[in-house]
């Protein structure tokens, strides 16, 4: 019988999704969308990310912020959503915590929500359809 | 498209599609809000937003067609939304039709094909038309005239660039413009300048000049832009875009900054120096053929682009090849559950676990006082043969006139000892009883809790299948004509999500027999003093374990006389008969029963009603119609909460056990054979005034009931207005039945239901009570029928 080390390490690849002392990133999705908001946690889980909580409009997203805060390393935020958008909920997580990683997730023909996002202080965005090379570049980029 | 989303991915396929019948639900309704207020304003935001959605997914899973369809739906609605059109009756048509195409583009997938039709063409030159119809402004708003005006233009930055500067040049031509950075940027600072390159095939690709924005915002004060930064913020591509920073950082920090790489195709940081301006500018113009050469390369790119990039929607189509057809249709039997139920049920679940381990520890006890009893027994045994053994020594000791009381004083001593240990264990007995019975108990509870607790988890609001029905009122009574107002009332009453799906269309069918027979034409409801508007009341609640659904309109109410006019002709009943008014209704539901002259598409083929009563009976509900004429006219149909668990009346016949839904039970007599009579040689029952008709179970179901004894009871049932008693040998009692359907050669018996198992592990079969009674009818007119001819022969 082969022992482990016959084998190449394909596996030896690091998770993305966890910081280099090997402990998870902690991320808050929040999107209206039960269906992108299950799409994001497998592309996610994937790569070693920890969901530790969804929100499914502006509010509540920004109330799980706040909660918990500081254990959380990044938010994904949908712009169009029912009762509080995203740019809103971006606009107070910012003020509650001004380095607040927060991503946006946008659909094609919002670019004037996405700049002014980015102009609020969103580290970036990610247009839907969703390709998961392109969210974990981002995510990345943002947690750099 | 990304490796992770296998089109195969189903469970990701049924969440889009449950999530798809979410958004059409949305927009219906909120389109239907339109058409009351044109300009209501919270309505567009919400059917914006479902269109919106509804485009994201589909463009997730591949659905193109649908994609792109939502697309242009979302034009028109964002065109709303800013108040550039204004919606009319025209519009509101025209958005359902759109939804209509939504349907079924979703249905074709869920079959596994792909939606093709023209009507698409069709009502998306109806979109258009609004659009250009009601339409002032230059439609600059539409994406797909954006993507236009984004290639376009974007050419004359461009061309502006085109005096390219060999590398390391700044590209400033004016030194007042130069020195200006420095006193702005202040004296610590370092001042670069950053050209950047965009890659125009990334998405949103004119976003990306105020994504460097904000990346160099983050590490030094953005002097400058070029082109500036009112122009960045228009949805306008640029391809190159330059920066002037002032930055205490190092170049290292800000090239790391601005690894975006797939928004970026390059970036070139130059340090300017304060005394750095280069004296003959003039160069910078006329670098000659290298600049022309790049100026080609971008012009190929545009050219690439205009092959592709029509709209993005179209650009994804092209990734992905229809694929071969689905055989199977997706299964979307999904059941949102609210996650507090679940919850409830996880609490229930470990109350459970507790009485497993309390019946573990009694179980325990139990074996070890087995074991103790056992090497009593064997103590015991050992100890009363040795008495044995002992007899004929101990006759001889009485012989030799021994002291009896010393002799009962030993085996006294030698006895104790064992009856004491006796009464050890027959404590250990009651106690392990006790708790026995009390876990009994709890767990009694706890299994009621449980099943209740799983039985919620099936419970969806009506509201569900309510909410389809403002559509469908308000198609059908623009196509008759009418003014129907729909009122829904109970949306939250639950109701088993099977019974839910099949109620449906009997609701469907009662509430257009309400809006096409009931509703009367306007100007024959203000002739008859009342308002033009007519109403139909959708109703649900809840009467212990059964829900009630009500269809009540205010229109002309049921002739009487004319249904039975119909039944007449069509020889349902005989003209002489005299039948009381629930008798008329119920003649309604018969088949082959219409009373509607003139057969519309709508109604009145009449094929409706008997089959919405086989269907509601189906789902062991029932149907009734009440009306008053000139008024309107009622439907109740009242159904059990669940099909799957039931309560059961348990009877002994024979030897064997039945169950008969407790639903169904009116009464039940002990009765002694005197008390059943014969009428017309039928066995009928006389009670408070009432007589019943009787069946003996055992005679039906050809069981030998051996038990002759004096006294029977009569269980009495109903189903609607039916009343019939069966006659048991005894009752046994009340107990929760789970209904196990009958498989294949049984599944035809009249007059059962199907099967549950008891505690004792017995199989016993169900009655079903309405077939019964059907039956029993029939059978009374067949032998009616044939006593009458005999009697005319």
């Amino acid at each position: 019988m082969k022992s482990k080390t016959d084998f190449p390490n394909i596996n030896q690849k690091k998770a993305e999704g966890m910081s280099p002392d090997g402990v998870p990133f902690r991320v808050l999705v929040v999107d209206d969308s039960m269906f992108v908001t299950k799409q994001i946690t497998q592309i996610l889980n994937s790569e070693g990310f920890e969901v530790v909580a969804t929100a499914c409009d502006g509010g509540e997203g920004v109330e799980k912020y706040k909660e918990l805060y500081p254990n959380l390393d990044l938010v994904t935020m949908d712009i169009t959503m029912p009762k509080m958008d995203g740019v809103t909920a971006l606009e107070k997580i910012i003020e509650f915590d001004a380095d607040a990683k927060v991503i946006m997730i946008s659909a094609l023909g919002k670019q004037d929500l996405v700049k002014k996002s980015l102009l609020l202080g969103a580290k970036n965005y990610i247009v839907k359809p969703l390709d998961r090379k392109k969210v974990l570049e981002r995510l990345l980029m943002a947690l750099k | 498209m990304s490796d992770y989303l296998d089109p195969n991915n189903e469970e990701l396929l049924n969440d889009f599609f449950e999530e798809a019948q979410l958004q059409i639900d949305l927009l219906e309704q909120n389109i239907l809000v339109l058409e009351d207020r044109y300009d209501d304003k919270d309505a567009v935001d919400e059917l914006f937003r479902a269109a919106h959605t509804l485009k994201g997914a589909a463009a997730t899973v591949q659905m193109n067609e649908l994609a792109e369809f939502t697309h242009s739906l979302e034009d028109v609605l964002d065109m709303v939304r800013s108040g550039d059109i204004v919606v009319d009756e025209q519009g509101v048509d025209v958005f359902l039709s759109a939804i209509d195409i939504i349907k079924a583009m979703i249905e074709s997938r869920e079959e596994g094909n792909v939606y093709q039709d023209s009507d698409i063409a069709d009502v998306k030159k109806d979109l258009v038309m609004i659009m250009k119809g009601n339409f002032s402004k230059p439609a600059t708003k539409s994406a797909k005239t954006t993507q236009v005006a984004a290639s376009k233009p974007a050419k004359i930055p461009q061309a502006k660039a085109l005096p390219t500067a060999s590398k390391q040049q700044t590209r400033i031509t004016d030194e007042y413009e130069y020195l200006e950075l420095f006193e702005i940027g202040g004296k610590d600072k370092t001042i670069y300048e950053i050209i950047v390159k965009f890659n125009e095939d990334t998405l949103m690709n004119t976003v990306g000049g105020i994504q460097v924005y904000t990346i160099l915002k983050r590490v030094g004060t953005v002097l400058k832009t070029e082109p500036d930064f009112e122009d960045l913020n228009e949805d306008i591509f640029h391809p190159e875009v330059i920066y002037y920073i002032a930055s205490t950082e190092d170049l290292d920090v800000i090239e790391d900054q601005l690894d975006i790489s797939d928004v970026i195709t390059s970036s070139e940081i130059l340090v300017l120096e304060k005394d750095g301006f280069p004296a003959d500018q003039d160069d910078g113009y006329n670098s000659g053929a290298e600049v022309f050469e790049s100026d080609d390369e971008v012009e190929e790119v545009f050219q690439d682009d205009d092959e592709t990039d029509e709209t993005p929607v179209v650009a994804v189509k092209k990734k992905s090849e229809p694929k071969a057809p689905k055989a199977a249709k997706v299964s979307t039997s999904i059941l949102r559950v609210e996650s507090r139920r679940i919850d409830n049920l996880l609490n229930m679940v470990s109350e459970s676990v507790i009485n497993k381990s309390t019946i573990n520890r009694i179980s325990t006890d139990l074996a070890e006082t087995l074991a103790e009893i056992q090497t009593f027994s064997s103590n015991f045994e050992y100890e009363l043969r040795s008495f044995v053994d002992t007899i004929p020594d101990l006759l001889r000791q009485l012989d030799g006139s021994a002291n009896q009381k010393d002799l009962l004083a030993k085996y006294r001593d030698r006895f104790d000892g064992i009856f004491s240990e006796l009464h050890l264990y027959e404590n250990n007995f009651k106690k392990n009883i006790t708790d026995l019975k009390n876990t009994a108990q709890k767990l009694s509870i706890n299994t009621g809790n449980l099943q209740e607790g799983i039985m919620k988890i099936r419970m969806v609001p009506v509201s569900n299948i309510f909410s389809r029905f403002p559509r469908l009122v308000r198609d059908l009574s623009h196509s008759l004509s009418k003014k129907v107002n729909l009122v829904l009332e109970g949306e939250d009453t639950e109701l088993d999500k099977s019974v839910i799906e099949d109620l449906l269309d009997p609701l469907i069918h009662c509430v257009r027999n309400s809006v096409d027979h009931g509703i009367e034409q306007p100007d024959v409801r203000r002739s008859a003093g009342k308002p033009d508007e007519g109403t139909v009341v959708l109703k649900a609640s809840n009467e212990g374990s059964m829900i009630i659904i009500e269809i009540v309109d205010d229109g002309a109410g049921i002739n009487k006389e004319r249904v039975k006019r119909k039944a007449i002709e069509k020889g349902l009943i005989k003209p002489d008969v005299s039948i009381s008014d629930n008798d008329v209704y119920n003649l309604l539901f018969l088949p082959g029963f219409s009373t509607a002259d003139n057969v519309t598409d709508v109604s009145g083929r009449g094929v409706g009603m008997d089959v919405v009563k086989t269907q509601i009976e189906k789902l062991k509900g029932s149907i009734t119609v009440t009306s008053t004429e000139g008024q309107g006219t009622k439907f109740s149909i009242r159904l059990p909460l669940t099909l799957s668990i039931i309560q059961g009346l348990l009877v002994k016949v024979g030897s064997e056990i039945y169950s008969i839904p407790v639903t169904n039970v009116v009464d039940s007599h002990r009765v002694s054979p005197g008390d059943i009579n014969f009428v017309d040689n039928y066995e009928v029952f006389n009670v408070r005034e009432e007589v019943i008709f009787v069946v003996r179970l055992h005679k039906l179901f050809n069981i030998p009931s051996y038990e002759e004894s004096t006294h029977k009871y009569i269980v009495i049932v109903s189903s609607g207005d039916k009343k019939m008693g069966l006659v048991v040998d005894a009752l046994i009692g009340e107990e929760d039945v789970v209904i196990k359907p009958l498989k294949d050669d049984f599944s035809n018996t009249p007059g059962i239901a199907g099967a549950t198992i008891l505690g004792d592990g017995k199989v016993s079969l169900i009655v079903d009570v309405s077939r019964l009674l059907e039956l029993g009818a029939t059978k009374h007119m067949e032998s009616k029928r044939e006593m009458e001819t005999k009697l005319n022969v």
